[in-house]
C-alpha cells in the first residue's frame, strides 16, 4: 500500500514536471497566452479602479461634508434653552449651538498691535464638536478665542496666536458708540471649511454682542452702561447638523410638526439627486464590468479550452504510456493554473503602473483629490482568485472531455 | 526463421492474448467498414506480421490489442502477461476501468506508432526513461545499452524536434523497449524512412523483441520485408456483406 501512495506521488510529481517542460518547451504561445490575459484583464481592474477609486471617494466625501447633513432655518424663530437643551438630547443631532439675530452677526476685525484697516467679518457661533472645523481645527473653547477663516486672515494677516481687536458699535438716541474686546486667534481653517471673511466664535460672545447693540450694559466686557439683559432670553436661529444623511429628512419633519410655519431648508433633494446618480453610475458600470468580465472570462476559458485541444496528441501519448486520467488532467489544469498566475500577476503590475499615471495627472490637475483610481488588497486577491478558478475550471471540463475519449483517437486523428 | 516459429509453438509458451469474435465497426465517407476477428491467438515471445493494405484495419486490430481502443463487439478477449490466467480485457472496458486498462498499457505494452509518437518537450533520453518511470522502474543503464544498440547515443540529449524521422523512430523503438514490456506492438514503423533504413529498424525491433522474448505484433504493408525476417503472417482478407466491407483477421 505504501508504495502504491508513493508511487502516486512520484507520478503527480512527474504530470507537473512534464506540464512546466512542455510550457517552456512552447514559451512562445505561452507568452502569448500570458500577454493576452493581461491585456483584457488590465483594462477591467483599471476601471474598476477608476468606480472605486472617483466614485465611491468622491461620493462619500460629498456625502460626508458636514454641510449636506444641516437643517437651516429660513426666517426667524423664538428658541429658548431648554428647546437647545432638548434638542442636544436626540440621538440624531450632531450639533446645535443658537444664533442671534442677523444684526449681531458682523463685526469689525483688525490685529492688536497694527493700524491696517480694519475689516468686516461674519461671526459664527460655534463650539464642541462644531462639524464644519472637525479634521481642521479644535472649535473655540473660550470666550476670548476665534477661530478664522483663511480669507480673513489674510486680510488682516493673522496668523495663530495672533491677538486681534474686534470692534462693535451701536447708535442709540442719534449717538454711535463703539466698544472693543481683545480675542486670540486659535486657529486658521481653509477655504473649503468657510469660503468668506468669517470668525468662529463661543456663541456667549454673539449675546454679548447682540445685548449691547440692544442698548443694554455687558458686564463681562465691560462694555457700556446701565442694565444688564434680565429677561428670558429667546434666540432667533440655530446651527443645526444631524448625525446622518438619512436623519436629515426625519429632523427637518421633526422640527415641522412643532410648529407649522416653521420653514426649514435642506440639502435633501441634493442628496436624493446624488444618490440616484450614484444608483445610475454603479448601475452602468456594473454593466460594463458585467459585460467585461463574462467576455473576459468567456476568452480566457476559450483559449484554455484550445490549449487543452491542441494537446490531444501529447495526453493521449501519456495515456498510452499508462498515466491514468486524473493525473493526465493535471497537465492542461498546471499549465493553464501558471498561465493564470502569471497573467494576472502581470495585469496587476501593469495596473498599478497605469494608476501611477492617472493618479499623478490627477494630482497635478486637481489637486485635492488622490487616490483616483485605486484598489484594495482583496479586490487584487479576488481577481487573482477568479482567473485562477476560470483557468483551472476550463482546463479541467476540456482535460475531463479529452481524457475520457479512447487514447487511439486521439493518437491517430491529428 | 524456424525459431520464431519454435517459440510460437512451443507447449511451453503461454497464451498472451486469446481473441474470439472481436469486432469494431467504423464510419467511412461512402461505407460501413467493420474490422472483425474470429479467432486470433498469441503465443508469448511470437513475432507476428500483420498484413494488409492500408485502411484494412491494422491500425484499429493494433489499437484493440494495445487495449487504447474499445471494441464494440467483444466475445473473448483475454490477455495473459503472464502464465496465470488471463486478464478478460472486455469485462475491463465494459466496467470503464480505465484506470486498470491504463496501468497495463503502462506496464505490459511498448507501442512503436508510425510517427513516433515522442513528447516533443523531454530529450530523448527522457523521453525513453519515461515509461519506467511511470511503471516505478528503478534508473538503470538501460537507455544507454538500447540507444547504443539502435545507434542514438549521441542523440539522448537532443528534443526530438532535432533528429532526422529516422533517428526519431528508433528513439520511439528505444522508448517501447525500455520498461521490459510483455508485448511489443508496432504500427508501420518503418512507413516513413527509406527502404535501407526501415531494413535496418525492423531488423533491430525483431532481433532486440526476440533477445528480450518479448512478443512482437507489427503491423506492415511490406510483405516483403517480414518474409525476409522470418515472422509470423497474419493475412486479412476482405468480405463483402450486407452493406459493410468487413475485414477479417483470422489465425
Amino acid at each position: 500500500m505504501n508504495t502504491t501512495a508513493e508511487l502516486s506521488r512520484t507520478t503527480l510529481a512527474q504530470i507537473i514536471r512534464l506540464a512546466t517542460r512542455d510550457l517552456i518547451h512552447q514559451r512562445l504561445s505561452s507568452a502569448v497566452l500570458v500577454l493576452a490575459l493581461a491585456a483584457v484583464l488590465t483594462p477591467l481592474l483599471v476601471l474598476f479602479g477608476l468606480k472605486f477609486g472617483v466614485i465611491d471617494n468622491l461620493l462619500r466625501e460629498l456625502m460626508q461634508d458636514p454641510r449636506n447633513r444641516e437643517i437651516r432655518l429660513i426666517g426667524h424663530g423664538r428658541f429658548d434653552a431648554g428647546w437647545f437643551a432638548q434638542m442636544r438630547a436626540l440621538d440624531e443631532i450632531a450639533f446645535v449651538v443658537p444664533r442671534t439675530r442677523g444684526a449681531a452677526t458682523t463685526i469689525d476685525l483688525r490685529p492688536e498691535n497694527a493700524s491696517q484697516p480694519q475689516i468686516k467679518v461674519e461671526l459664527i457661533p460655534s463650539g464642541q464638536g462644531d462639524p464644519l472645523l472637525q479634521g481642521h481645527a479644535a472649535p473655540p473653547d473660550q470666550p476670548g478665542s476665534v477661530v478664522l477663516s483663511a480669507a480673513s486672515a489674510r486680510a488682516i494677516g493673522a496668523t495663530p496666536g495672533t491677538r486681534v481687536k474686534a470692534s462693535v458699535r451701536r447708535k442709540i438716541e442719534g449717538q454711535w458708540s463703539r466698544v472693543h474686546a481683545l480675542l486670540t486667534v486659535a486657529a486658521v481653517v481653509p477655504d473649503s471649511v468657510f469660503p468668506r471673511k468669517g470668525a468662529f466664535v463661543m456663541p456667549a460672545l454673539l449675546v454679548a454682542i447682540e445685548d449691547y447693540r440692544d442698548g443694554y450694559a455687558v458686564p463681562e466686557y465691560n462694555w457700556g452702561e446701565g442694565e444688564a439683559f434680565n429677561g428670558p432670553r429667546y434666540y432667533s436661529g440655530f446651527r443645526l447638523y444631524v448625525r446622518e444623511l438619512d436623519d436629515v429628512a426625519h429632523v427637518r419633519d421633526l422640527l415641522r410638526a412643532q410648529e407649522a410655519s416653521f420653514e426649514v431648508s435642506t440639502k435633501a433633494r441634493a442628496i436624493e439627486e446624488v444618490r440616484l446618480f450614484d444608483r445610475y453610475l454603479t448601475a452602468t458600470f456594473l454593466m460594463i464590468a458585467f459585460i467585461g468580465v463574462a467576455g473576459f472570462l468567456l476568452s480566457f476559458g476559450a483559449s484554455m479550452w484550445v490549449n487543452v485541444e491542441r494537446k490531444q496528441r501529447e495526453l493521449s501519448v501519456l495515456q498510452l504510456l499508462g498515466f491514468r486520467s486524473p493525473i493526465i488532467m493535471l497537465f492542461p489544469i498546471v499549465q493553464s493554473g501558471l498561465i493564470a498566475l502569471s497573467g494576472a500577476v502581470l495585469a496587476i503590475i501593469m495596473f498599478f503602473g497605469i494608476s501611477v499615471l492617472i493618479n499623478g495627472y490627477f494630482a497635478r490637475e486637481a489637486g485635492q483629490f488622490d487616490g483616483l483610481c485605486r484598489l484594495l488588497p482583496s479586490h487584487l486577491a479576488i481577481s487573482l482568485v477568479a482567473t485562477l478558478v476560470c483557468a483551472v475550471v476550463a482546463a479541467g471540463l476540456a482535460a475531463y472531455r479529452s481524457t475520457r475519449i479512447e487514447p487511439s483517437k486521439g493518437l491517430r486523428e491529428l | 526463421m524456424a525459431r520464431n516459429a519454435a517459440v510460437a509453438d512451443s507447449v511451453a509458451a503461454h497464451w498472451v492474448f486469446r481473441l474470439n469474435g472481436v469486432g469494431k465497426t467504423w464510419l467511412a465517407p461512402d461505407k460501413q467498414f467493420q474490422l472483425w476477428v474470429p479467432q486470433l491467438n498469441i503465443r508469448a515471445g511470437a513475432q507476428i506480421a500483420v498484413l494488409g493494405r492500408s485502411g484494412c484495419g491494422k491500425s484499429t486490430l493494433l489499437d484493440i490489442l494495445a487495449m487504447t481502443l474499445e471494441p464494440d463487439v467483444c466475445g473473448t478477449f483475454s490477455f495473459a502477461p503472464h502464465e496465470r490466467e488471463g486478464i478478460d480485457i472486455g469485462k475491463v472496458w465494459g466496467k470503464r476501468r480505465l484506470d486498470r486498462l491504463a496501468g497495463l498499457r503502462g506496464r505490459h505494452i511498448g507501442y512503436v506508432l508510425q510517427t513516433g509518437g515522442l513528447l516533443p518537450f523531454l530529450t530523448v533520453r527522457d523521453n525513453i526513461e519515461l515509461p519506467r518511470q511511470v511503471c516505478g522502474m528503478a534508473r538503470e543503464d538501460a537507455t544507454e545499452m538500447l540507444a547504443e544498440r539502435l545507434n542514438i547515443s549521441d542523440q539522448l540529449d537532443k528534443l526530438p524536434g532535432a533528429l532526422s524521422v529516422g533517428q526519431r523512430q528508433r528513439a520511439a523503438v528505444a522508448r517501447a523497449l525500455a520498461h521490459e514490456p510483455t508485448v511489443i506492438l508496432a504500427d508501420e514503423p518503418t512507413a516513413s524512412l527509406d527502404p535501407q533504413t526501415a531494413g535496418e529498424v525492423m531488423e533491430l525491433v525483431v532481433s532486440l523483441a526476440a533477445q528480450r522474448n518479448i512478443t512482437l505484433v507489427v503491423a506492415s504493408h511490406d510483405w516483403q520485408g517480414v518474409t525476409d525476417l522470418g515472422m509470423v503472417q497474419l493475412q486479412h482478407k476482405q468480405v463483402e456483406g450486407t452493406g459493410k466491407l468487413r475485414s477479417v483477421f483470422q489465425t
